[in-house]
């Protein structure tokens, strides 16, 4: 009779296997937390979320192949007329631009609401399931812990950035009919997009992981997220009004403040160095506030209640 | 010595949890006993790493505690006392993540994490969602991430709670046989004194901060060489009086059970007790040498039963 497999077999076994951590804990963390998430998401909602996202990127495709390719297509009589009159109005701009008009304010739009919906489950549900003391009791640090958490973040949020800037640098390249000039024109769009990438992770994920370290339930944690983007577009104008207007009161107009980080990022260019200068400040005080509460919520001295 | 631990002191801010405690573990299963606020729980934290000492120094293995504490838990197991499972995985996907987070490879990790879970009796339900456990089940899955990436030290923190029965005896037995294993080391804190009983040779008592005893229970509870259970055939009670009146130490007297304990002292040997019993025509049934149960040697050093332990005569 065939041995069952070393599976099976019964008893207490060592494993005499090497303690170095093979795969860091962060990473660990960071793909469980969007396993999770996507576990626990329904399956109308997840196929919402593709089907929109197909669109997206098909009309990333397209737009781009279009315009790259315009002079070909315009070889196709009933379309030829409508592109002479969309040429004419759209002035030929840089691959940078192209880049911020379509990646920017869909980036913000959705990293926002994602942030509401799976964002704030992220910490709340291993608050509710008492699961901390699991993690803290194994060979992860508050750092690991943190840094994992937005990893999770980045990884929604590159969704919406560094996916698309993929596909239209990789679109483009394919169906540029000037490849020189093209890379001249992108090499540094990477980078940029990446910055921008990391400015969202980091500022979204700041306060979406604080409201989800504070609530159990996920959903008090992204509605509290909701309230603290309208109260920062509200209470700077009644600061405004009480004490007039100012850079630094301007600056904390969190949503905005960061949508004019990511313009200045993609424009290389500065408009109000002064105004930019108090919108960077606030919002990089925002984000040291929130990681700083977030990790005295994640004590991990609780391990043991 | 697995661990050892030179004068530890932990404090909650002004309030004292461990006080100036030292505490050597021997390579064997230890039973952790006190009653609520001992710091049981902040001992178990302070050698995880999660709490730092304010004097105080210590060892395990050969890290030095407070040092290299992510190094520490990778050799060290925990199963927590209250529910702890991250939701949405499966119980094979959950222990295999555990490990991983505790330094194995992926599919080294999945490998044990099959193992473990038949081991525990999970093996059916392993791909199962974890919300569809049931209690004695959650409490085997803990037992199973704990031991997934084989500590050599493991602290379980009531592991049978919530079990039937069967359940209950399943995993005391699984928990003897993970401590029968060569340099695996098991900290049991139970307030069922039988659990521990059963499972652990090493007894560590805490009481308001402090370590009250510590030692091998065979020796703790031995060391009553003159002190006797008897049962006999009839009227237990004319028995106990006849030996109060040869100058006995009697007591424990029983009210339904035909038993009673007595002291031999002063020169007096077993073979007597039959001489005095068999003249009044009682028969000695049962002659037992009476150790002290664990129970007994917690309240002699457990500071709210101190008197009940006195009354014992402990």
């Amino acid at each position: 009779m065939a041995s069952k497999s070393e599976i099976y077999s019964q008893g207490y076994q060592k494993w005499d296997g090497d303690r170095t951590q093979v795969t860091p804990p962060w990473y660990l963390i960071g793909r469980a937390g969007v396993q999770n998430i996507l576990a626990s998401t329904g399956k109308k909602s997840r196929m919402f979320f593709i089907i929109a996202f197909v669109i997206y990127y098909f009309m990333l495709v397209a737009s781009t192949t279009l315009r790259l390719q315009i002079e070909n297509f315009k070889r196709i009589e009933w379309l030829a007329g409508v592109l002479e009159a969309w040429q004419a109005a759209q002035p030929a701009q840089s691959e940078v631009w192209y880049h911020e008009a379509f990646i920017l304010r869909p980036a913000i739009f959705f990293t926002f609401w994602t942030m509401i919906l799976y964002g704030s489950q992220l910490i709340s549900k291993d608050r509710a399931a008492n699961a901390l003391q699991v993690y803290f009791s194994k060979a992860v640090s508050r750092f690991d812990y943190l840094f994992g958490k937005f990893f999770a973040v980045a990884q929604m949020t590159a969704v919406v950035t560094l996916v698309p800037s993929a596909i239209i640098i990789c679109v483009g390249l394919v169906a540029t009919t000037d490849h020189l000039e093209f890379i001249k024109q992108s090499w540094y769009i990477p980078i940029l997009t990446g910055s921008f990438w990391l400015l969202l992770t980091i500022t979204y994920g700041s306060i979406i992981l604080l409201c989800s370290s504070l609530m159990n339930r996920s959903y008090m944690a992204g509605a509290s997220f909701f309230g603290f983007a309208v109260f920062t577009a509200v209470f700077p104008y009644i600061l405004g009004f009480i004490f007039g207007a100012h850079s630094f009161v301007e600056g904390l107009k969190w949503t905005s403040s960061i949508a004019t980080i990511g313009e200045a990022i993609y424009s290389l260019k500065v408009n109000e160095a002064g105004l930019l200068f108090w919108q960077v400040f606030d919002v990089a005080l925002v984000t040291g506030v929130a990681i700083f509460l977030i990790t005295r919520r994640i004590e991990p001295v609780e391990v043991v209640k | 010595m697995l661990l050892t631990i030179d004068n530890f002191t932990v404090s909650y801010g002004r309030h004292r949890v461990l006080d100036n405690i030292s505490l050597e573990l021997p390579q064997a299963a230890v039973g952790l006993l006190g009653p609520n606020g001992a710091g049981k729980s902040t001992l178990i934290k302070a050698i995880l790493g999660l709490l730092k000492p304010e004097s105080g120094n210590g060892r395990f293995l050969q890290f030095e505690l407070g040092k290299n504490d992510k190094r520490i838990r990778q050799y060290v197991g925990y199963m927590p006392e209250s529910e702890c499972l991250i939701p949405g995985f499966s119980a094979v996907q959950y222990v295999s993540y555990v490990a991983q987070l505790n330094g194995m490879g992926r599919r080294e990790a999945f490998k044990r994490a099959h193992k473990v879970l038949y081991l525990v009796g999970l093996g059916e339900a392993r791909y199962r969602n974890l919300d569809t456990y049931s209690t004695g089940m959650k409490q085997r899955l803990k037992l199973a991430q704990a031991i997934v990436h084989d500590p050599h030290l493991i602290f379980l923190d009531e592991p049978t709670n919530g079990l039937d029965p069967d359940g209950r005896e399943e995993m005391l037995d699984l928990i003897r046989e993970i401590a029968r294993i060569e340099n695996r080391c098991i900290i049991l804190s139970s307030h069922l004194m039988r659990d521990v009983e059963r499972c652990t040779e090493y007894l560590v008592i805490m009481d308001q901060q402090k370590i009250k005893c510590s030692g091998y229970i065979k020796e703790l509870c031995a060391g009553q060489a003159h002190r006797y259970r008897l049962r006999v055939n009839r009227d237990h009670k004319q028995a106990a009086e006849i030996l109060r009146g040869k100058g006995l130490t009697v007591d424990h007297v029983s009210e339904r059970e035909p038993n009673f304990e007595v002291m031999l002292d002063g020169g007096i040997h077993a073979r007597d007790l039959f001489r005095h019993l068999t003249d009044a025509g009682i028969q000695i049934r049962q002659l037992i040498p009476r150790n002290y149960t664990v129970e007994e040697i917690y309240r002699k050093h457990v500071h709210i039963n101190a008197n009940a332990g006195e009354a014992n005569g402990i």
